[in-house]
């Protein structure tokens, strides 16, 4: 498992953090939902690879 | 490696370059905005003790200086005096040329517009009072973009920096 995608979803989720709290300063609390599903997703884009792989692995050990 | 760092220092300064973009035109809207109505009061001055004719005045107010808000009685004065239209047409062809030029946004358009509809069909006391309605709805729209410009000139451009960022960690 590289430590790479560990450090690049960190990132993301500071930068989040940061955008969240811009966004309330300036009074647009209804855009933080937004921003936070779009973070979201692009973890779980990032993700999606690396989940395929376990199931993979699960199958390859239970199913043969 | 180099390539890499190049394309994202890129990316990062587009960013933040848009951002700083978005957050200028916020700025420029209440100084056009007052602009305008300097405008507006030396048009009423000219009007009221000077006893000038609408295209002298307009003139006038033409070659104070030379921007984009200028512009529309500049254009105003040559749609009078090449072509054969009532006043309020010439401003209203005037406004929507020169509208896309500034910061101004549609609410600023139709007040300069609904200025025009009263622009030379009056005595002079109906056009004196058009002219400081058209003021006072002016002073309320510079309120209100400072009030946006307080807001959200400091978010464009720290968002700009940030989805540059995220972009430049995503794609690395």
């Amino acid at each position: 498992m590289e430590l790479e995608l560990i450090f690049r979803i960190a990132a993301i989720g500071i930068l989040l953090s940061i955008v969240n709290s811009i966004l309330e300063k300036s009074d647009k609390k209804e855009l933080i939902p937004l921003a936070n599903l779009t973070g979201i997703i692009i973890v779980i884009i990032m993700l999606v690879p690396h989940i395929r792989e376990f199931f993979d692995t699960i199958k390859t050990i239970f199913l043969f | 490696m180099f390539l890499k760092i190049a394309g994202s220092i890129i990316v990062l300064a587009g960013c933040t370059m848009f951002g700083y973009f978005l957050s200028s035109n916020l700025s420029e809207r209440p100084a056009e905005l007052r602009k305008l109505i300097g405008h507006f009061q030396m048009f009423e001055n000219s009007i009221c003790y000077l006893t000038e004719l609408l295209y002298e005045a307009f003139g006038k107010i033409s070659k104070t200086c030379d921007d984009a808000v200028t512009g529309i009685f500049k254009d105003t004065v040559s749609n009078l005096s090449n072509a054969e239209m009532p006043a309020s047409l010439a401003w209203e062809r005037a406004v929507k040329k020169n509208i896309n030029r500034t910061s101004l946004i549609k609410e600023d358009e139709s007040i300069l517009i609904s200025f025009g509809k009263m622009l030379g069909n009056s005595d002079l006391d109906g056009q004196l009072k058009n002219i400081r309605l058209t003021i006072g709805q002016l002073e309320i729209q510079v309120k209100k973009a400072e009030e946006k410009r307080k807001k959200s000139e400091l978010m464009f451009r720290r968002l700009g920096i940030l989805v540059g960022s995220a972009i430049v960690i995503i794609l690395i």
